[in-house]
């Protein structure tokens, strides 16, 4: 359907970039002259100018051969785990010994097959970043060293006629362990006379190959780096169904100043990673630290990661790469279906709302009267959204494909009638605050106050991520996640030091549910806590506890409140708790109000847990917390809570300041 | 009190359960529509971030690796692309605009003045070119051939 001068005829001028057509005339004299693969003198030399200009030290090297000083030791270690990526026995941890090798096999005998795949390659088509370098470094005599043709290669890149690169951020999706902090992967644009659309753009992405394990079990095997890793390639437009219309993440996308001479670094380095395996490791080498890495080889010397990090969050990435490679024009933002869903739905009047609602459910007739009757501009957007509304519950799995199909095709078939061109409502509005320009996810922060009438000053350090009451720009709204959140309390009238809390994790989704939407919240948080409990009858006094909690409930948004309920579970265990543990039931009812700028947030909650096995008590508390935002890295917050437990009750107050970097 | 971890756990996890689906991709459960079929469709099915299932490693590099480690055809694209994206394709067409039906018509080359005489043709051919429940995504585009050959305006529009 293309007409005559389209898409063939553009690929056909697709450029050929470096030596290819030149190549293509000699390689049958290339092949002629088979003996240069023993010209062993231009080797040497070839080596002996490598170590004059400390090739092996030069930073392009490290990148290209992901190379890293590891946690323990000297030297270097590459993170790729694929012994194929080497053409050293040592490669892996001697550059030196690495480049030496690249540099011999270059000379090998063009193979017999130019269409070989992966290893078969000749090493200077397998391994075309490293031989590009080499060549503008080392001024690569032809006539000594053969260049041999790479059809194959060539004709993947020149696929790309790339522009541009956009660095792509899904935001979090709190119902996958995975996806909690957000994802990071690039796309390549093309060029606008090659007829740029981002949905056909390809989209670069580094993944764990899990064989379909996913929830907790990916969870521990992905921390554990018990995953094989590797980068693909895939049409943009399969990214933004995955993330976009399955998952329902609002989809970030950072066009960033790249030359196309870096681009195609990035390309050919990635034609060179093509089925290398490198171990994913959920915290520290996982997608955004390898597209880190990637982004380093086209343009060698930004150190977007410094050292060795022990984790490495998406929007952390996000942020590094925004403030060292730098953007080019605007950062846009795609609304995830159910966002377009929402925003659509909320711009109806009630009674067009329930209208939805009827279509969807096969209630109402999209072209009966009640429909009819309505004014184009609503018959539009009402059929529109009932489709939208039945796509989400059949993508959720509350209808299946045979109770929607037929509705769903009459319900377009009814909107391909109105004549009225795109969606009547207006479109989602892209956040004020972008996840890079949120606050930094490590807090430190200092507090004062009372607990049980003993005055404390606390010392408090979280390194990741987000808590409710933290500034809520450029994070995914109602979710919480918070690792390693640690106190220590100073106690002046007794001149002693105690551990408070060190809050190994602590995950809370609230999603509000609606007439159309209905999801879940819940929330699991585990670590050690100090409560007080009863010494022998007597008055009651700190004890460290492990104590668990998990629970699941429903939130709706009330105006500019979010009210939540959630039934809860409790497990604690400790010494000092009588039989060693408590475990037993629980609630928790509670209200986050903030002001439409941010300025002022806050929590008021109250929650008992009624501990039935082990350690026997009913506790109860009730409190608010609140936060006031001063500027744009710092917070300060006060909470006050009544507590009771053990037929005793007690105030905790405090005033907290906070920094986020 | 283990029921409960259990129920919460479940809860936690039922998306990133469902979607390791090995179906995921283009067969059932993922679009109201169905896809060609074939091979094609096999092409991708990603899950959810940082994992993915067995057939999108089996082609590590698949959407230009599909067709011999080269390009994908032109022919291949438009098929793969209506196949993937029919769903929000028949939403296009009913609506007449959308972003998904700009980069089809930009796929099968329709050009810029065409634009949104194309969107209106594609509207008002809505019921012919989704004639019944069960079609699919190579029924669809030849019922978008035949029509448009018979048009005044499309029928310059060689075959795919």
């Amino acid at each position: 359907m293309a007409p005559r001068s389209g898409a063939r005829a553009r690929r056909a001028r697709a450029p050929f970039r470096g030596a290819a057509p030149w190549l293509l005339c000699i390689a049958g004299a290339a092949a002629l002259a088979a003996p240069a693969a023993g010209d062993s003198a231009y080797l040497e030399s070839l080596l002996a100018r490598a170590d004059a200009l400390r090739l092996a030290d030069d930073p392009t090297w490290h990148a290209l051969l992901h190379y890293r000083p590891p946690r323990l030791g000297g030297g270097v270690r590459s993170l790729a785990d694929d012994p194929s990526f080497f053409l050293a026995p040592d490669g892996r941890t001697d550059p030196r010994a690495e480049l030496a090798a690249t540099l011999r096999r270059f000379f090998d005998p063009p193979p017999a097959d130019p269409q070989a795949e992966h290893e078969a390659q000749h090493p200077q088509c397998r391994f075309v970043a490293r031989y590009r370098w080499l060549s503008e470094r080392l001024a690569f005599d032809p006539d000594r060293l053969p260049p041999i043709p790479c059809p194959r290669f060539e004709a993947w890149f020149a696929s790309f006629t790339p522009e541009r690169l956009t660095l792509v951020f899904p935001e979090a999706f709190m119902n996958n362990p995975a996806s909690m902090f957000g994802h990071t992967l690039l796309r390549v644009d093309a060029t606008a006379d090659a007829g740029r659309r981002d949905l056909l753009a390809y989209a670069i992405n580094f993944a764990a190959y899990t064989g379909g394990e996913s929830g907790a079990l990916f969870a521990v095997k992905g921390i554990a780096g018990r995953y094989p890793g590797y980068f693909s390639i895939a049409p943009y437009y399969e990214k933004v169904k995955e993330y976009g219309d399955w998952e329902n993440r609002d989809i970030w996308e950072y066009p960033l100043d790249f030359t196309r001479e870096e681009i195609e670094r990035v390309l050919r380095h990635l034609w060179e990673l093509d089925r290398v395996r490198f171990d994913y490791w959920f915290f520290d080498e996982n997608c955004s630290y390898q597209l880190l890495d990637l982004l380093e080889v086209g343009r060698p010397g930004m150190r977007l990661i410094q050292g060795n990090p022990f984790y490495l969050i998406p929007s952390d990435s996000v942020r590094t790469v925004v403030a060292k490679a730098g953007l080019q024009g605007n950062v846009t933002w795609r609304a995830s279906a159910d966002t377009q869903l929402r925003t659509g739905e909320s711009a109806l009047s009630a009674e067009d709302q329930e209208r939805v609602l009827q279509l969807a459910s096969g209630r109402l007739d999209p072209e009966g009267e009640e429909i009819a009757a309505l004014p184009d501009a609503r018959r539009a957007a009402v059929l529109g959204l009932a489709y939208d509304l039945l796509r989400h519950r059949f993508l959720s799995q509350h209808v299946t494909r045979a109770e929607s199909v037929a509705l769903s095709r009459r319900l377009l078939e009814a909107r391909s009638h109105v004549p009225i061109a795109g969606e009547p409502t207006p479109p989602p509005a892209q956040p004020a605050v972008r996840p890079d320009q949120g606050h930094g996810t490590a807090r430190i922060a200092v507090e004062s106050g009372y607990w049980d009438h003993e005055p404390y000053v606390e010392l408090r350090i979280r390194p990741a991520f987000h808590g409710l009451l933290d500034p809520e720009g450029g994070y995914t709204r109602g979710a919480e996640i918070q690792f390693l959140d640690t106190a220590v309390r100073i106690l002046p009238e007794e001149g002693r030091v105690r551990l408070q809390e060190v809050v190994l994790l602590d995950v809370l989704s609230l999603a509000a549910r609606d007439r159309i939407f209905e999801p879940i919240s819940w929330r699991f948080d585990t670590g050690l806590r100090t409560r007080l409990l009863p010494e022998h009858g007597s008055r009651l006094e700190p004890e460290p506890v492990w104590h668990n909690r998990a629970g699941a409930g429903v939130a709706y948004q009330l105006g500019p409140a979010l009210a939540y309920a959630m039934g809860e579970a409790s497990f604690d265990a400790a010494p000092a708790l009588a039989d060693g543990c408590a475990l037993g039931p629980g609630a928790e009812l509670g209200l986050y109000l903030t002001t439409p700028s941010d300025l002022w947030k806050g929590h008021l909650f109250a929650r008992t847990t009624g501990y039935a096995v082990g350690d026997r008590t009913v506790a109860a508390s009730a409190g608010i917390e609140q936060r006031i935002r001063v500027g744009a890295t710092t917070a300060v917050e006060l909470h006050a809570t009544l507590e009771h437990a053990y037929s005793e009750s007690w105030i905790e107050a405090g005033v907290r300041w906070s920094r986020f970097f | 009190m283990k029921r409960l971890l259990l129920a919460v756990l479940l809860t936690v996890v039922p998306a990133g359960a469902s979607f390791a689906d090995p179906d995921i991709g283009c067969g059932p459960g993922t679009q109201i529509w169905h896809g060609s079929k074939g091979v094609l469709p096999k092409v991708l099915g990603a899950t959810t971030n940082g994992t993915f299932g067995m057939q999108t490693f089996g082609i590590t590099f698949g959407t230009l690796g599909c067709h011999q480690g080269g390009t994908v055809t032109a022919d291949a694209r438009v098929q793969m692309f209506a196949s993937a994206n029919l769903d929000r394709l028949a939403r296009d067409m009913a609506a007449g605009q959308g972003e998904t039906l700009d980069a089809f018509a930009q796929l099968i080359g329709i050009r810029d003045g065409d634009r949104p005489a194309f969107y209106a043709f594609t509207q008002a051919h809505f019921a012919d070119l989704f004639a019944s429940n069960e079609v699919t995504s190579t029924e669809m585009l030849g019922s978008l051939e035949r029509l448009m050959a018979s048009d005044p305006q499309f029928a310059t529009y060689t075959k795919i």
